[in-house]
């Protein structure tokens, strides 16, 4: 990316307090306003959470279709049981 | 088997990995994910209901759920592609596509492993994200490589929001 473009850049940012700017000498240190970091994290974050809630429920309906399974089977087994003399 | 792709390292500012000992045989985890009247039970939290339309599971197929919070409308929800599909072992799918390999405006790929142990099965999703900037600002800017290009797109959104 040529400089001036990035440099047209960096203003918007700053001008939309996404990033504060100061000059070192002939530099230009940007540095990244707490605000968008914090709002980043949270995005992912949030991520997270629907992520594990989602697998919470996966394994809770894995887990219940097996106990389904092993009670229809308990359940024949002891019909069977009775059936025999 | 294909050669599954390498995974590069997981970045922990866009992407998450979620690993269950899950204790049940792995098919029937995989098959929880795999038949859609089954996926349609828990791919979404109560009191919400799911519908999966579409869930082909072969590199380039379809996979579209809609969402209802009434039960009668239902409105988009996943509208992405699966692009690998190896039963019992992975599943990966990503939303920057759809059906047909097609480009969407998603943002996310995931990728669910299914490994047999004695006491069950480990399951493992990680999601990998395109940028590490706030979701909302990126809609429109699908994905990114490198510093200059996301300051670039970031910008872009800021001054279109301005205007």
């Amino acid at each position: 990316m040529a400089l001036p473009s990035f440099l047209k850049h960096v203003q918007v940012l700053e001008r939309s307090g996404c990033i504060a700017t100061r000059k070192v000498g002939r530099t230009r240190v940007c540095t990244l306003e707490p605000r968008v970091v914090v709002v980043a994290e949270d995005w992912l974050r949030r991520e997270r959470a629907d992520w594990e809630a989602r697998t919470d429920r996966l394994e809770h309906f894995v887990l219940g279709e097996l106990a389904e399974l092993g009670q229809g089977q308990a359940s024949d087994a002891s019909a069977d049981r009775e059936d025999t003399p | 088997m294909t050669n599954p792709a390498p995974l590069h390292p997981v970045d922990p500012e866009r992407d998450l990995t979620i690993s269950r000992l899950i204790r049940a045989p792995r098919a029937s985890v995989w098959r929880a994910w795999a038949d859609p009247r089954r996926l349609e039970q828990w791919w979404l939290p109560a009191p919400a209901t799911c519908r999966v339309e579409e869930l082909e599971l072969w590199p380039g197929g379809a996979f579209e759920t809609r969402m209802s919070d009434d039960g009668r409308e239902f409105g988009p929800h996943i509208s992405g592609c699966i692009l690998v599909a190896e039963p019992e072992e992975r599943l990966v799918f990503t939303n920057a596509l759809t059906g047909g390999w097609r480009p969407a405006q998603g943002f996310m790929t995931a990728v669910m492993t299914f490994e047999a142990v004695p006491e069950g099965t480990i399951y493992s999703a990680r999601v990998l994200h395109g940028t590490r900037v706030d979701r909302d600002l990126h809609a429109e800017a699908g994905f990114a490589e490198g510093w200059g290009t996301v300051l670039g797109q970031l910008a872009e959104q800021l001054e279109g929001r301005t205007d």
